[in-house]
């Protein structure tokens, strides 16, 4: 397996033919850069500014990366670079505990899903042939194949849990701890984008397999349905703007499964990650300026801005997809889709203006209702002027205020991108037409309806949300695996070192023991060749000093027969004819020696701890683990794979390294990227050391 | 605990071992020896320093912090690779003296390999001093 991976895996390919103009790609830097801009405003004179801005650029490179790659691997890497910067973000407010809370929830559903995704894609690299994406996307597969429907399921995990697709969308709102950008941010144009993008890249591949094309159909429909109603329940701004999310997602999932719907799951992707930013950046404004984020409590100010009126109205428009902004024509293609697909299925339709118009609900009460609250209307209902608040406004940022303006402008300029695409026929445009309005309708309706029950529906939610949704299915079974965590840890590391050992032993000796034992199909084929005396001695002599250091009551005693067990095998390996070896292994074990007499120094005298069946006990473990090694040991150096690779190591090192140590020309000129690595991986090791003695001096300084 | 002994011998055997240790690595590239095992010489005399002088007198010897040399060996390394790329050539490439560039100018069969096993050598040194000094002052 991990031969067919690597000749052909080239360290900077990682695009191949996708990066040429490939609107995705731009679309992520554009809203990385405005989403850095809007940081640096929102973060004025707060520390958490250093934390939050290197991290969303990292977390925008990644999702950079992840619309890019065509390696699975690559993919795969820069899938789990999402998740991964996703939890420091989410994070960011690490003092609180509802954030390490939140946090630490969104990595352990992505990050079970990205498990389960990168055994979907190996599955699917070593069965289709090839590990690039554009190739596989252009061959056909028996899909029939039970394999194929593990790599789905295995896939569709990864993607279902990135996304946020039921039922694994409970961290999608939690996230929401998060400071306006990266939940903004998050939320627009990367995490949960993620999963829906892998959808579209694989749909040529997958999408005449049921099994797909069912489940996808069903979970993003019910999550988009979910999400629509969910919002309805939230007074939060931002809980309710990642229930939105969440519909959506579920929509562009719901359109990706197929080539067909490719072009419906890229307009929406742009449009929806454009009005979506800037809604929650504007959040992020009235949440700064106003100290508040609930939308009861917000009605109650009168102080609300002109400025802010008018950008909400905006984004409202932007939203719900008014002529000449993005979202139009991304409805456009949706109502062209579903024209498609259900073959003018028009209880398809009804349904689809039906969610339309609880998302206009939502973005309404989002965006609009929160500011339109008057001091004379209210003044008219209560009669009085109590529980009105004149707060003071707060000054933002310049930079805070601009970016969602910006995206707001952009939301309209992308339009000649994607009208460009419109290819809706001139018997649709009255059904296009139908639709429109009959949204339009049917939101206003429901807004009023729903209106005289906000207070009732409000509480349903929160009810819902904190004792269904979080305490039952998530804080259960977390406490349910920790349990599971805590038995399994008491068992295996129960806190002693020797335990640890023989633990460790036994693990290898299974591990290699195993497969040596189903794998080799050979080994010990050579003939022994005639074993001179003086090597007959120094082996002697190097069982013996083994012998020694196990049984002997001085430590030193010990340390000194491993050293001397050492000496023996560099003179062995003098013997045969490999003097770098002996050279490294005999100056090893002299530092070895004096490195632990320093260490062992201190230590108290040997005592018996160990009864007599322990000592068997571990006697025969070893006995077992030696023999195991020396069966590998064997087993290789008679298993001559690769005596091509031999070959022109010795053939070249003369005429193009113009050395003639073989050894060392491989060390320094021909593999010195490795050998790089290794003296990056030492010099790290003695930093790690070097802490840990630290910490250790200046604890006991401490206590002293 | 001083052993005039080992002190007298350690004073003895201090700059040789050192000699050899950079002959060891001088030599590597063409006979047994290279920047690892002339690193572990090396390191080899400074640990009989220490047991002869004690180990906090190691750094007196190095005349430095052992994390310094670690850092400049990780550095030369590096630096050798990237002597690659001012030649318009792949990262790590070797490059010789006594060709290309400078042929003919200065005709010694030294190249940039030896840069690389200064970078080896160095780091060993302060892997292996820094443990052992770290130790001491526990």
């Amino acid at each position: 397996m991990v031969q067919n991976i690597f000749p052909n895996f080239n360290y900077f390919d990682i695009t191949g033919p996708r990066i040429e103009n490939n609107p995705l790609f731009q679309f992520v830097l554009f809203i990385t850069a405005c989403t850095v801009i809007y940081g640096w405003g929102y973060f004025e004179n707060s520390s958490k500014r250093n934390y939050v801005l290197p991290l969303l650029i990292l977390f925008g490179l990644s999702m950079a990366g992840l619309v890019i790659a065509n390696h699975l691997l690559w993919l795969y890497f820069f899938w789990e670079c999402t998740s991964v910067f996703s939890y420091l973000l989410i994070g960011t407010y690490y003092e609180k505990k509802e954030s390490r809370e939140s946090s630490l929830q969104a990595l352990f559903i992505t990050g079970a899903g990205g498990l389960s995704l990168l055994l979907g894609l190996l599955l699917l690299g070593e069965h289709s042939g090839s590990y690039y994406l554009s190739e596989i996307q252009l061959q056909h597969f028996n899909l029939e194949e039970p394999i194929w429907s593990t790599i789905v399921v295995l896939l569709l995990f990864g993607i279902i849990t990135k996304s946020g697709l039921l039922p694994f969308q409970g961290w999608l709102p939690n996230a929401m701890v998060a400071p306006a950008p990266v939940s903004g941010f998050l939320h627009s144009a990367t995490l949960v984008k993620a999963g829906v993008i892998l959808i579209t890249f694989l749909a040529p591949v997958f999408q005449e397999m049921p099994l797909w094309e069912n489940s996808i159909l069903l979970l993003a429909g019910l999550t988009a349905w979910y999400g629509a109603f969910m919002a309805l329940l939230q007074n939060d701004l931002k809980k309710a703007l990642a229930y939105t999310t969440s519909a959506t997602i579920g929509l562009i999932g719901f359109a990706s499964w197929t080539e067909a719907g490719n072009l419906v799951a890229f307009s929406w992707i742009l449009a929806h990650g454009l009005y979506k930013s800037a809604s929650f950046y504007f959040v992020g404004i009235i949440e700064k300026k106003y100290e508040s984020r609930n939308i009861l409590k917000l009605r109650k100010l009168f102080s609300i801005e002109f400025f802010d009126k008018i950008i909400g109205f905006s984004l409202f428009f932007c939203c719900i997809g008014i002529p000449f902004t993005a979202s139009y024509y991304a409805k456009k293609h949706l109502v062209d889709f579903y024209l498609n697909l259900f073959q003018q299925n028009y209880y398809a339709f009804v349904l689809c203006t039906i969610w339309q118009s609880l998302m206009l609900i939502n973005y309404f009460r989002i965006l609009v209702f929160p500011y339109i609250g008057t001091r004379e209307r209210y003044q008219a209902m209560h009669e009085s002027a109590e529980g009105f608040q004149e707060k003071s406004v707060k000054t933002i940022s310049i930079w805070m205020k601009v970016i969602p303006v910006v995206l707001a402008i952009s939301s309209v300029l992308s339009t000649f991108k994607l009208s460009q695409r419109v290819t809706i026929h001139a018997s649709d445009v009255g059904i296009w037409e139908y639709f429109t309005v009959a949204v339009y309708g049917l939101f206003t309706l429901l807004f009023f309806m729903f209106y005289r029950y906000h207070h009732f529906v409000n509480a349903l939610g929160k009810k819902l949300y904190t004792e269904i949704l979080w305490k039952w299915c998530y804080k259960n079974k977390l406490r349910m695996i920790e349990k599971i965590a805590i038995m399994q840890t008491n068992i295996v590391q129960n806190g002693y070192l020797r335990y640890y050992l023989t633990m460790f032993v036994v693990a290898t000796i299974l591990l290699l023991g195993g497969s040596i034992y189903f794998y080799s199909e050979t080994f010990i084929r050579k003939p022994v060749t005639e074993i001179l005396i003086y090597e007959l001695i120094i082996v002697a002599m190097i069982i013996i000093a083994a012998f020694m250091s196990t049984i002997t009551r001085s430590r030193m005693a010990s340390i000194v027969s491993l050293g001397a067990v050492g000496m023996g095998c560099s003179v062995l390996y003098l013997f045969y004819s490999a003097p770098d070896l002996a050279m490294t292994q005999f100056l090893t074990d002299t530092l070895i020696v004096v490195v632990m007499a320093l260490l062992f120094y201190d230590l108290p005298r040997y005592s018996r701890l160990s009864s007599k069946t322990d000592k068997i006990r571990d006697g025969i473990i070893a006995c077992i683990f030696g023999g195991v090694i020396s069966i590998l040991v064997l087993s290789v150096t008679d298993a001559q794979i690769y005596t091509e690779v031999m070959d022109t190591m010795l053939k070249k090192t003369i005429p193009e390294a113009r050395g003639h140590n073989v050894v060392n020309v491989i060390l320094a000129d021909f593999r010195a990227i490795d050998t790089l690595g290794e003296i990056s991986v030492l010099t790290t090791a003695a930093i790690g050391m070097y802490g840990l003695l630290r910490i250790r001096t200046k604890k006991g300084g401490d206590e002293s | 605990m001083r052993s005039i002994i080992l002190i007298s011998i350690t004073r003895l055997m201090m700059p040789m071992l050192l000699m050899v240790s950079l002959f060891l690595l001088l030599r590597g590239h063409d006979a047994p020896g290279g920047g690892f095992i002339g690193g572990l010489m090396a390191s080899a005399a400074f640990c009989l320093y220490g047991l002869a002088f004690g180990f906090q007198k190691i750094k007196s010897v190095l005349h430095t912090d052992p994390r310094v040399i670690l850092g400049l060996g990780l550095l030369t390394s590096l630096c050798s690779g990237f002597l690659g790329y001012l030649m318009h050539k792949p990262f790590l490439t070797a490059l010789w003296f006594d060709e290309g560039f400078f042929n003919g100018v200065i005709n010694l069969h030294v190249g940039s390999p030896l840069l690389f096993d200064i970078g080896v050598y160095l780091v060993v040194v302060g892997v292996v001093t820094g443990i052992v000094i770290a130790h001491a002052e526990d």
